[in-house]
């Protein structure tokens, strides 16, 4: 028996209430653990600026930053920008994701799409994809096109390495077990290859997700057509150094908010995994 | 043993290569074994000689490079359902429920929902684990685990079971347990088994004959007919002396083998 059980025995009968409320309770206590290294750094970031060692111009105080943010929301410069760079990054993401899973999978079952994909997948890996910026606006425009495509050639070969690594990794006794129980081999695929990669996708999708958002940004600061990214380079060349803050602030919290919607994901999409794995 | 009609599976010269480091390694050499329709055959020998090997060319997994394997005097293409196997562990599917893992073979045999419905409780009930239904392999006890593997590879019905080790990875009491199990299931059912095992025990206790094995490569050099009254319990017959003689007996085949292939 628990604690909390022992102590709610007498008490009349609402221990639903109870476990709600102590289960809010935990969840409090865990954000607020969380967030008091981040508060003192703003608290660190607040004193430095206060002590007028540092220009404003060079570092504006949190206050300084926050106030511009209510300004920009009020001129509609937030929501906008801020969808347009999530959907960019999101779109390139999912299209990865499905190339990407196709792909790896394609070249752990069949020599000839290893054979096909191996050395492209070796180039592309390690390259550099930014530098691809420019040709992807001459083909694909200035607009969210180019940048969607760009994050998805960024975000599609981890996606494949992950998935090829995962599909040759799958147990052979897996395998045979299937095919001893009727499974034929192209069910093998669907039924057992893909259930026994879909962990290290997972990890894959976990990884790209910041590539993603780096690569939505950074296309953005140097090729503009809007988005955060866009957004915070035209504050700098108005040396509106607050405005920056605000955008770089917002990028911060779109990673967070991305990283933790996939943590919540993933116990529908893996069940059968336990807590600490992955 | 093997009676006067025909085997339901014939080994007959069967020799399996494979190339290690650009060296050519003789797995199995020149195997021959006969298994009558409802025998429990297990194979023992020292690690490495090739028994498991044996066991996954009978699977159709993989291919005997020499020699003839013939069930019901047929040939073999491939895995089929009529050869039902247990491996030693990480074979249970960890995203499947207990339930989902011993429906997987009826599902691709196109059963129809409430028939699996009642064969998957069948099956839950014939290991004990009813209550377990929801759950995932990550969350069983290896005993657990390894009575799903079991269950699962019945449900499917083949003829023959195919067991690489199956009790291997459990702790000694557990292990018991499951031979006592495996013991029962086999008399109910009358499947024909062929087990893999390196418990000289175990292959004593539960099997008709016991095959040793060589050194790699692996030959068959021992085949013993073990004739022990299995109705009797174990504490019983583990102490009887025809048990004992006959453990001793493969026990010191099994050894001089295992000598061999460390000298």
């Amino acid at each position: 028996m628990t604690p909390q059980a022992v102590k709610s025995a007498p008490m009349p009968p609402s221990p639903w209430r109870n476990g709600i409320s102590q289960a809010m309770c935990e969840a409090l206590v865990r954000i607020l653990r969380f967030l008091l290294p981040l508060a003192l750094v703003v608290a660190g970031w607040a004193m430095l600026s206060a002590s007028g060692l540092v220009r404003p111009i060079f570092l504006p105080s949190p206050l300084e930053v926050a106030r511009q943010l209510a300004v920009l929301q009020e001129e509609g410069e937030i929501l906008g920008p801020l969808w347009t760079s999530i959907y960019r990054a999101f779109a390139g993401l999912v299209l990865a994701v499905v190339v990407g899973v196709l792909a790896g999978l394609a070249m752990a079952r069949s020599r000839l799409a290893y054979w096909g994909l191996d050395p492209l997948v070796a180039l592309g890996f390690p390259a550099p994809k930014i530098a691809f910026m420019p040709i992807f606006i001459l083909w694909f425009g200035i607009e969210d096109l180019s940048k969607i495509l760009l994050v998805a050639f960024t975000c599609v070969f981890p996606l494949i390495v992950a998935t090829w690594q995962g599909a040759i990794a799958v147990p052979r006794n897996f395998i045979w077990s299937a095919r001893a129980m009727g499974t034929s081999e192209p069910q093998l695929l669907r039924k057992v290859i893909f259930p026994g990669t879909l962990v290290t996708i997972m990890s894959g999708i976990r990884v790209a997700v910041p590539v993603a958002l780096i690569t939505a940004f950074t296309a953005e600061m140097v090729a503009g057509g809007g988005g955060l990214g866009g957004q915070l380079m035209y504050a700098q060349r108005m040396l509106q150094t607050p405005t920056v803050f605000v955008y770089i602030v917002l990028m911060l919290l779109t990673g967070v908010v991305f990283d933790q919607v996939l943590l919540a994901l993933r116990h529908r999409l893996v069940p059968w995994l336990a807590e600490d794995e992955l | 043993m093997q009676g006067v009609k025909a085997p339901l599976i014939r080994i007959a010269g069967v020799s399996k290569h494979y190339r290690s480091r650009g060296s050519r390694v003789t797995a199995l050499a020149q195997v021959d074994l006969d298994i009558a329709r409802g025998e429990f055959v297990s194979i023992v020998g020292p690690s490495g000689c090739g028994k498991s090997t044996l066991l996954y060319i009978l699977g159709g997994f993989l291919r005997a490079d020499e020699g003839a394997i013939e069930i019901r005097g047929r040939g073999i293409e491939g895995p089929g359902i009529d050869r039902g196997v247990v491996f030693q562990e990480y074979a249970l599917f960890p995203w499947l429920t207990v339930e989902q893992n011993i429906a997987y073979g009826l599902v691709n045999a196109g059963m129809e929902r409430r028939q699996r419905d009642e064969t998957v409780r069948h099956y839950v009930s014939l290991i004990g684990l009813q209550g377990f239904e929801q759950r995932y392999p990550r969350e069983l006890s290896g005993g657990m685990r390894q009575r799903v593997a079991i269950a699962r590879t019945l449900a499917c019905e083949p003829d023959i079971l195919l067991l690489d080790e199956p009790l291997g990875a459990l702790d000694a009491l557990t292990r018991e347990t499951m031979q006592d199990e495996l013991l029962r299931l086999w008399q109910g059912t009358g499947k024909t088994v062929l087990m893999v095992t390196h418990d000289v025990n175990e292959a004593v206790f539960l099997s008709q004959r016991v095959v040793v094995m060589s050194k790699r490569p692996g030959r068959i050099v021992d085949n013993f007919a073990i004739d022990l009254d299995r109705s009797r319990p174990r504490e019983e017959l583990m102490v009887s002396d025809a048990y004992n003689e006959m453990r001793n007996r493969v026990w010191l085949a099994v050894r001089r083998e295992a000598m061999a292939a460390a000298a």
